[in-house]
């Protein structure tokens, strides 16, 4: 009896001894698979991005526009100082949009005006899908672990991801609050959902299409749903990625008129 | 007056109000509902969905061609259908390094009810600009030197006055656009943080001219005195945009001005222009003989609804204007004289795209991309006379059918007496219903 006492509680301190360091393993740190997602997401430093922009309502093909995005990060905060040149159809090529911050500007080279336009204005715009892709997340937001999660990813694959619950820390980001969906091991991003202070749904982007990029594996396709109309689809196809020195001086309004078609 | 001709004005304020109506209808049937929350987007298999490779077009040439019927009425025109038809140019020819040519022209062809046809051709910019490096520029030529915040009324966009090259359409967008540029020498710097330039317009000729050669280079149009202009843009913040300017020109008093806009939300912007200058005032017995300090301003609201309308309010104060009681007074005089320099102060203060009185409302409604299909954009303004009441409107809608095609309508009317500031128009009521083509 003493004997069968004895082998049980050997057993359970060899199985404790086993087990608690697997227990008292930290979990992995949330601000840390982020930062391992921008870096993905993101090239490092400034750099240019062709976007091809295909539109889909209630599942058929409705529109299609191609913009280039120049990119810079910010001096201060996470967000990326952006400089859109819309280049097809050609009713649309050679406006420009900028923005540094809430310091949003539309040109317009018919009539060489430069117009400032309102956040929401942007949000609308099919321009705003380029904020998706340069933000560095890390910089402007606070990161809670909320999961794991076994998700099916934006091409019907399972993946196993860490679930991430994002929130802003400056009140003039356009997304408050995003959940966002990182693969465990690669740290790809795999989903995100962007919602209002209020908490109603902007978009949902579905990271896609890895491929090696500027010397690392990323996404080369994002699908964003319409947060409110699920009917309006968007796919968005990155390509002719560059690093590329942008100076300052392009992101000041003044110089829109200036500013020609770098190849 | 014709008593069918208010009828008439009436079935267009209703007929645009209708088809503003329908494309607000259209866009709320298409409009998402607002039931739909956080799992929305539950339903979407995003793998139904991929990118359509497209090629790129060819970099565009800039040249937009449009064409169709115009109907108009007038007390002063012969009323009926007509043909308008307009070739736009604006295009940059690359030179070599740094080095650019910028030419901008508008080649205008009518033909009226009777037949009768008339031609115009504006050169409104052929300049010269060059790149020194990054941060420097210079321009030398014709160039149309805009400046302002102001949606309806730009104060400070002082190379403006008597520089109209075709007055066929009333949206100050388009005035904007179709005006000679006025021949200068200008020199920019644009650093990280700020933004300063100087312009020199010389004096090209002596005389003054009130209308337009409809082929010439209309050198009178804008080079009359020597003139120079500076202005000054710092980056302030995310939120505030200013930019100071100042205007000397010979034998006329200078003038200063600032333009500021403001993000109040994210949905609301405020912008605000206002120069400053010695000017005679006009009175009610005419121009006084004495100078005074006098403002004029354009102050406005701008609000972004979710479903991307942007409606936008304006009010606009020219302080060396007539004011309300001296307008009102003058236009109900029956003595000749006094009409015929009523109606010599009127044109003269068109001309220079002045306001005719001290105070005046405008509205603006601009929503693109309607359907978010990239396929209809829908424009409105209106301008408002506070002391008698009288209106102008205009409503422009476009369908883009391709990439390079759209069709586009474009109705304006007036409704108020012929005493008042837009009743008193010869024009009161066109309809224009053409396509574009993008080249």
């Amino acid at each position: 009896m003493h004997r069968h006492k004895l082998q049980r509680r050997v057993c359970l301190g060899w199985l404790g001894w086993i087990c608690l360091p697997a227990l008292s393993q930290p979990l992995p740190d949330a601000q840390t698979i982020l930062q391992a997602s921008d870096g993905i997401r993101n090239p490092p430093g400034s750099f240019s991005v062709q976007l091809q922009l295909t539109e889909y309502r209630q599942k058929k093909l409705a529109n299609s526009n191609v913009l280039m995005v120049y990119a810079r990060p910010a001096d201060a905060g996470g967000e990326y100082s952006n400089l859109v040149r819309f280049v097809a159809p050609a009713r649309d090529a050679g406006k420009l949009m900028l923005r540094n911050g809430l310091d949003l500007w539309f040109y317009d080279p018919s009539n060489q005006a430069s117009v400032r336009i309102s956040p929401q204005q942007r949000l609308l715009g099919q321009a705003s899908n380029g904020d998706v892709m340069t933000t560095q997340l890390a910089r402007d937001y606070d990161a809670t672990l909320a999961g794991t999660q076994a998700l099916r990813d934006g091409e019907g694959q399972i993946r196993n991801t860490h679930l991430l619950h994002l929130k802003a820390r400056r009140a003039d980001l356009p997304y408050p609050r995003i959940e966002y969906w990182v693969e465990q091991g690669s740290h790809q991003p795999v989903r995100a959902r962007y919602f209002t202070a209020e908490g109603r749904l902007l978009k949902t982007a579905w990271f896609r299409a890895v491929q090696q990029v500027l010397g690392q594996q990323r996404p080369t396709q994002t699908v964003i749903v319409d947060g409110l109309d699920p009917g309006w689809v968007t796919v968005m196809q990155m390509s002719n990625h560059q690093l590329r020195d942008i100076p300052a001086a392009w992101l000041q309004r003044d110089y829109l008129p200036r500013w020609k078609a770098e190849p | 007056m014709n008593t069918g001709q208010p009828a008439t004005a009436r079935m267009l304020a209703w007929a645009g109000l209708a088809c503003a109506g329908l494309f607000a209808h259209l866009a709320q049937a298409s409009a998402p509902n607002a039931e739909l929350t956080e799992n929305s987007d539950a339903d979407v298999d995003p793998s139904q969905f991929s990118a359509v490779p497209a090629p790129l077009p060819p970099t565009p040439w800039g040249l937009r061609w449009s064409i169709g019927p115009e109907w108009q009425n007038g007390p002063r025109l012969a009323t009926g259908m007509g043909l308008r038809t307009a070739l736009d140019l604006r295009h940059e020819f690359a030179l070599g390094p740094g080095w650019r040519a910028v030419l901008s022209d508008r080649l205008e062809v009518t033909r009226g009810s009777g037949g009768e046809h008339q031609s115009t051709n504006a050169l409104r910019e052929l300049y010269l600009t060059h790149a020194w490096d990054s941060q420097w520029f210079f321009d030398a030529g014709r160039v149309n030197l805009r400046s302002g915040v102001g949606l309806g009324y730009n104060p400070t966009d002082w190379l403006r006055g008597n520089l109209l090259a075709t007055p066929a359409n009333q949206n100050p967008s388009s005035a904007r656009e179709n005006r000679f540029g006025v021949f200068m020498l200008r020199a920019q710097h644009v650093s990280d943080n700020a933004s300063m330039h100087w312009a020199y317009a010389p004096r090209l000729t002596s005389e003054t001219a009130t209308t337009a050669h409809t082929w010439g280079l209309n050198l009178a149009r804008g080079n009359d005195a020597h003139a120079l202009q500076w202005r000054y843009a710092p980056r302030l913040s995310d939120t505030v945009s200013l930019d100071v300017l100042a205007l000397a020109t010979a034998g006329r008093t200078a003038e200063v001005g600032a333009n500021a806009t403001a993000v109040l939300g994210s949905s609301l912007m405020a912008h605000a222009e206002m120069a400053l200058a010695r000017r005679a005032r006009w009175t009610g017995q005419g121009l006084s003989p004495s100078k005074h300090l006098t403002t004029r301003a354009a102050l406005g609201l701008s609000w972004t609804h979710a479903t991307g309308a942007s409606w936008s309010l304006e009010y606009q104060y020219a302080g060396d204007a007539l004011s309300g009681a001296a307008w009102n007074h003058w236009r109900q005089h029956e003595d000749p004289v006094v009409r015929r320099a009523l109606g010599a102060y009127r044109s003269d203060r068109a001309r220079t795209q002045d306001a005719l009185l001290n105070a005046n409302w405008f509205a603006r409604l601009q929503w693109n991309d309607i359907h978010h299909d990239g396929r209809f954009d829908l424009g409105a303004f209106a301008r408002i006379n506070p002391y008698d009441r009288s209106q102008l409107w205009q409503v422009n809608g476009a369908w883009h059918v391709g990439p390079t095609l759209s069709l586009r309508l474009v109705a304006s009317a007036v409704h108020g007496a012929a005493n008042t500031e837009y009743g008193g128009r010869a024009l009161r009521r066109y309809l224009w219903l053409g396509c574009e083509t993008h080249l």
